[in-house]
């Protein structure tokens, strides 16, 4: 894609929890957003634009809070600009930052996310303030169940990844859930909430913030640590619903992947990607996405989950961070996915680091499964082979 | 106005100030969502034909989102009020202010014969919650018509049909092979 290099300098994340009572708004983003400088070893005067993204507003009820939170992120006096994608919008706020170095716009782009849901109602917020609710879950469970149904998925496929998701986190200290016992059973015999989706392969409700600080070549030779090469980004879009619209494979998720691979030279992802970081909310879209952005074949998908395919050690490593399911700050969620596939390709993953990992995929979702926003990372400009 | 303090003990205890504003709005509806809302009071349901693809909608909003051209009251045809299941789950509802739901309920998307969209999100009575199904056929529940009114219609959305209908519920017939509805599923 590029008309000139970017690079991934600075990660940053808050250690995301059900309630960062600690923290106001401003002290999430702030300290997302100033572990992000250190990585990179600039300061705010080195930063040239903010953009920010979070979920819907009605999820806390405070409105357009990039106004108020220009200041806190050192956007004084600097282009700041705001991003909604829904559920994807933290992988789409990245991806635009990125773009304002790719094209020359600037040097330096602080990219910032975060959810607080502990100071408002993402129940509420969906539901347009009405009864009868059906929260994200209850929107994607027909998904699911269609999903099963065309490709005689065994329910436990949906157990495996909650699992495996889970003790992922455990080697993440950033993760919010940390659920040191979990287990087949334990999943299994959690309250059903959407059929077929039980509790345990849910995502939590989670307060925390993601930041990232992209440059460009120069930016990032003048920076103290790996950069991860921005290699190729793509965003699609669909209607929510429409006559023929399949849900569990929604075409702009298709064309994303595919538009993906086409600009960076990938023609086989099973074999060309080391890593993989996808929005999982609940547990049956890791196989969902593996057969909706052409990484499996129909129905090989959850074949890929139940060979362990999936796991930190398997052949295609999935959500090492362990993800959305352990962690759900809603508006950060999609950046957490592109800043973990960044620090793969660093090297800088710590525990959950995926041996010999040069090539990831960060991706994100939203809406009615009809927002995509993905990324190709790389440990340098050359590494897709 | 309530205002709840933290306990001396717990002096690092925010303080939770729950203040609910309310705020009216007046939607000024498209002509296609008046002449839906005003078929479902007369006890009619208007799709739109598109008149390239013969796609038809149900809660039409005047444009076919696949040829993207106009769809007026020209294209407007009757619908029957019988269809199937293609799709549904079971929530059980979730706390939050406003919900008045506390027991499990059904969210299903119903096919309408001679439609080509579906309808999210309705509710299936006249059968266990738990024996609910994909290919159920179904039948419109209608209010009486002196309680029919403009319930539900707004500009966002594919509309809805609170204003005449409260549900549908299982005709007694036999299932619809999946084979029937497999293209316009969920």
């Amino acid at each position: 894609m590029s008309a000139r290099p970017v690079a991934v300098i600075g990660v940053g994340q808050t250690h995301h929890k059900k309630a960062r009572a600690d923290v106001s708004m401003i002290g999430l983003v702030r300290e997302a957003a100033e572990r992000a400088l250190a990585d990179a070893g600039c300061d705010w005067a080195d930063i040239d634009a903010v953009v920010l993204g979070k979920a819907p507003d009605a999820f806390e009820g405070v409105m357009q809070p990039e106004l108020f939170l220009a200041d806190a992120l050192g956007g004084a006096g600097k282009p700041m600009l705001r991003v909604h994608t829904a559920g994807s919008v933290g992988g789409s706020t990245f991806i635009y930052g990125s773009h304002l170095v790719n094209a020359g716009i600037h040097e330096r782009v602080l990219t910032v996310a975060w959810e607080k849901q502990s100071e408002g109602n993402a129940q509420w917020g969906l539901a347009g303030g009405r009864s009868g609710g059906i929260g994200a879950g209850g929107a994607f469970a027909p998904f699911i169940r269609k999903y099963i149904r065309d490709t005689d998925a065994p329910e436990y496929i949906g157990w495996m990844v909650a699992v495996k998701d889970r003790q992922n986190a455990l080697k993440n200290p950033y993760a919010h859930l940390k659920i040191a016992d979990i287990s087949i059973e334990k999943v299994k015999e959690s309250e059903m909430l959407w059929d077929p989706l039980r509790f345990l392969e849910s995502c939590p409700s989670s307060d925390g913030a993601c930041a990232m600080v992209v440059g460009s070549e120069a930016a990032a030779a003048a920076a103290p640590n790996p950069p991860a090469w921005v290699l190729g980004t793509a965003v699609r879009t669909e209607l929510s619903t429409f006559p023929g619209r399949d849900a569990t494979r929604p075409q702009a998720g298709v064309d994303c992947a595919h538009a993906l691979y086409d600009s960076v030279g990938i023609t086989n992802p099973r074999e060309q990607i080391d890593v993989a970081e996808l929005y999982v909310p609940f547990s049956w879209y890791e196989p969902m996405w593996l057969e909706g952005h052409d990484i499996a074949g129909p129905g090989e998908g959850w074949r890929m989950v139940d060979d362990g395919a999936t796991e930190i050690e398997g052949s295609f490593p999935v959500n090492p961070s362990g993800g959305v399911l352990s962690s759900n700050p809603i508006g950060a969620s999609g950046m957490l996915r592109m800043a973990e596939a960044a620090l793969q390709v660093r090297g800088l993953a710590g525990e959950h680091q995926v041996e010999g990992a040069h090539v990831s995929l960060g991706q994100a979702y939203g809406g009615n499964a009809q927002y995509f926003s993905m990324a190709i990372f790389g440990s340098t400009q050359d590494a897709v082979r | 106005m309530t205002t709840e303090k933290g306990s001396a003990s717990a002096a690092d205890e925010p303080m939770v100030v729950d203040d609910f504003v309310a705020l009216t709005y007046h939607d000024r509806l498209p002509p296609e969502t008046v002449r839906f809302a005003d078929g479902l009071i007369a006890g009619r349901i208007i799709g739109q034909r598109c008149p390239q693809c013969r796609r038809v909608y149900v809660g039409g909003k005047g444009f076919c989102a696949m040829c993207v051209v106009v769809m007026g009251p020209e294209s407007e045809i009757d619908v029957a009020d019988v269809g199937v299941v293609t799709g549904y789950t079971i929530i059980t509802p979730v706390r939050y202010y406003g919900q008045t739901k506390t027991e499990p309920f059904v969210y299903a998307s119903v096919l309408l014969d001679g439609a080509s969209s579906v309808l999210g999100g309705q509710e299936i009575t006249g059968i266990a919650i738990d024996a609910v199904r994909e290919g159920l056929r179904v039948r419109a529940v209608w209010k009486p018509p002196e309680a029919r009114n403009y319930e539900g219609h707004s500009t966002r959305g594919w509309g809805s049909l609170a204003g005449g209908i409260v549900g549908f519920e299982w005709t007694g017939e036999p299932d619809v092979p999946r084979e029937q509805y497999k293209e316009f599923a969920v």
